[in-house]
């Protein structure tokens, strides 16, 4: 693999990102096995068991991977961290690998990529959205109000999860005690969140969880994890607050505005 | 075709076979023809509530098996016309029966009678999966306890996702004395969380204990709190129009309450 393709993977032989269509685990073929292995197991270590019970891509590019190897990772990732890997729904994959790994569409990715980290706005670096590796074009992309967004129009009730990776949750609704809200992006809960929320759940740490009255049991953005003060109970009044991480730590305040 | 009501709670020993045994004899006693049907297989009970554990002879399990026809298997309660209980088999566990199978009873039991109270064991397992598996809606029981609670949001996230959508909340055992002290989640803050429709709120009564153990179901007596709260529930169910009295610390009970422990 060659120096810029080498780049993509910021000097780790696997990157873990979200598509529309479901998780996408890039491994660097040219990557000894045993450097891939402490690469996903490093990757995973932060993302705890969030990500059980859901289904993987491996994405091996334009390099091919001995049968062996490729079921040494499979079993990494489903014995350890419980996702399950499933055929790559992409049929001409190695030809898009091929484009994705030349020299010019990484300097370009590059390049998108740092236009990205300048804006004000809460965007996704981690996770590529939207940019399912087909013949989209990179730049219409690159707009933080093009990220997929799912919606959910209900309530959570106890034990009930919602799940997307790929971009953030919108709920119409409340997300009761016992129910878990899950996603790459932002979060934001137009009703009582009382339960858990993860935003940032890939890893991102400028995903923010908004709530119009916010007493969750759990708040959890990126690898960070923090719980309400005591008080919290009873709380019934409706004013928006949101949670990010500012200074290495999940605060909470009155949402007025970014 | 008459209603087949499930009622669950997720949570144990919050009062499901309390509510049917006495909902199911104030149903009776307003007219109507009731059966109530033990789905608690291997741990039954509401025969010894509703005091007719000893004439229980053949129970839903050898109706399943085919050794007994369904008419024969339903006791009949003689203290009350039109009120009838199909037993549990306390040999068998759930898994024994498919929720095709309960299904196919209670369907049955709906065609002869205007309602079939089916009280679901608790848990989320195949005992509640069999208990559900032919009701049209539902009377979800929960005391006003944080962890009640939460074990009630979840069945009624299970019961709507099997498209039981006439849900209906009896919030049992309140204290208004500990509500009062703030130790005890009020109706508001039980609905804030569960929001479906409130059927009636039933006051904690130290009488309780007694006629479960008696097998006399506290309607028959209906005087004390809880019993009046369970007609008033049962009126409901049988569509009248019966306002929710609200249970207040100092109210007749309270001062009851004070009397009898002599503090008054």
């Amino acid at each position: 693999m060659n120096d810029s393709a080498r780049e993509i993977f910021d000097g780790q032989a696997v990157q873990l990102k979200g598509f529309r269509d479901g998780l996408r685990l890039m491994v660097d073929g040219s990557a000894s096995i045993e450097e891939i292995e402490s690469s996903i197991r490093k990757r995973m270590s932060n993302l705890g068991d969030s990500l059980a019970g859901t289904s993987i891509v491996l994405d091996t590019g334009n390099q091919h991977l001995s049968d062996p190897d490729l079921e040494r990772i499979s079993k990494l990732i489903y014995e350890a961290y419980g996702l399950e890997i499933i055929p790559d729904p992409i049929p001409t994959k190695t030809e898009q690998a091929k484009e994705s790994f030349s020299p010019e569409r990484s300097e370009k990715k590059q390049a998108d990529a740092k236009e990205i980290i300048d804006r004000p706005i809460p965007v996704q670096e981690q996770v590529v959205l939207d940019t399912k590796p087909s013949s989209v074009d990179m730049q219409q992309h690159d707009l933080p109000s093009r990220e997929a967004t799912c919606i959910i129009r209900h309530s959570l009730r106890s034990g009930q999860v919602e799940r997307f990776f790929e971009g953030n949750i919108v709920l119409f609704g409340d997300v009761n005690p016992g129910a878990e809200v899950i996603a790459g992006g932002d979060v934001v809960i137009l009703g009582r969140l009382r339960g858990l929320a993860h935003a940032g759940a890939l890893g991102n740490v400028e995903s923010v969880i908004v709530a119009m009255n916010l007493t969750p049991t759990q708040l959890r953005i990126g690898h960070l994890i923090t719980r309400p003060p005591k008080n919290n109970f009873g709380k019934r009044k409706m004013q928006p607050e949101i949670a990010c991480i500012e200074n290495g730590s999940i605060s909470v305040k009155t949402f007025d505005g970014f | 075709m008459g209603k087949i009501i499930v009622t669950t709670s997720g949570k144990g020993g919050v009062g499901k076979s309390t509510s049917v045994a006495n909902i199911g004899t104030a149903l009776a006693m307003l007219g109507r023809s009731v059966v109530v049907v033990d789905a608690d297989v291997g741990l039954r009970n509401l025969d010894i509530i509703m005091g007719l554990e000893s004439r229980v002879v053949y129970t839903s399990m050898n109706v399943i098996d085919g050794e007994c026809e369904l008419e024969k298997a339903l006791v009949t309660d003689r203290r009350v016309d039109n009120l009838k209980l199909l037993a549990a088999s306390q040999r068998n566990n759930k898994t024994d029966i498919q929720p095709d199978q309960m299904k196919e009873v209670c369907l049955k039991l709906s065609e002869t009678h205007d309602f079939v109270l089916v009280d679901s064991p608790a848990g989320i397992e195949q005992g509640f999966e069999n208990a559900s598996s032919a009701a049209n809606s539902a009377l979800v029981v929960t005391t006003p306890e944080v962890s009640a609670v939460r074990d009630a949001d979840r069945i009624i996230g299970l019961l709507q996702s099997k498209d039981i959508t006439d849900l209906q909340l009896i919030i049992n055992r309140l204290n208004p004395e500990l509500v009062k002290r703030g130790d005890m989640l009020n109706q508001f803050d039980v609905l804030d969380i569960l929001s479906i429709n409130l059927i009636g709120i039933v006051p904690e009564d130290t009488e309780i204990v007694g006629a479960s153990n008696r097998g006399l179901p506290l309607i028959y007596d209906g005087t004390s709190g809880a019993a009046g709260a369970y007609q008033r529930i049962a009126r409901r169910l049988d569509g009248q129009d019966v306002p929710i009295p609200e249970f207040r610390a100092g109210s007749w009970l309270g001062n009851l309450m004070g009397k009898i422990l002599g503090n008054n």
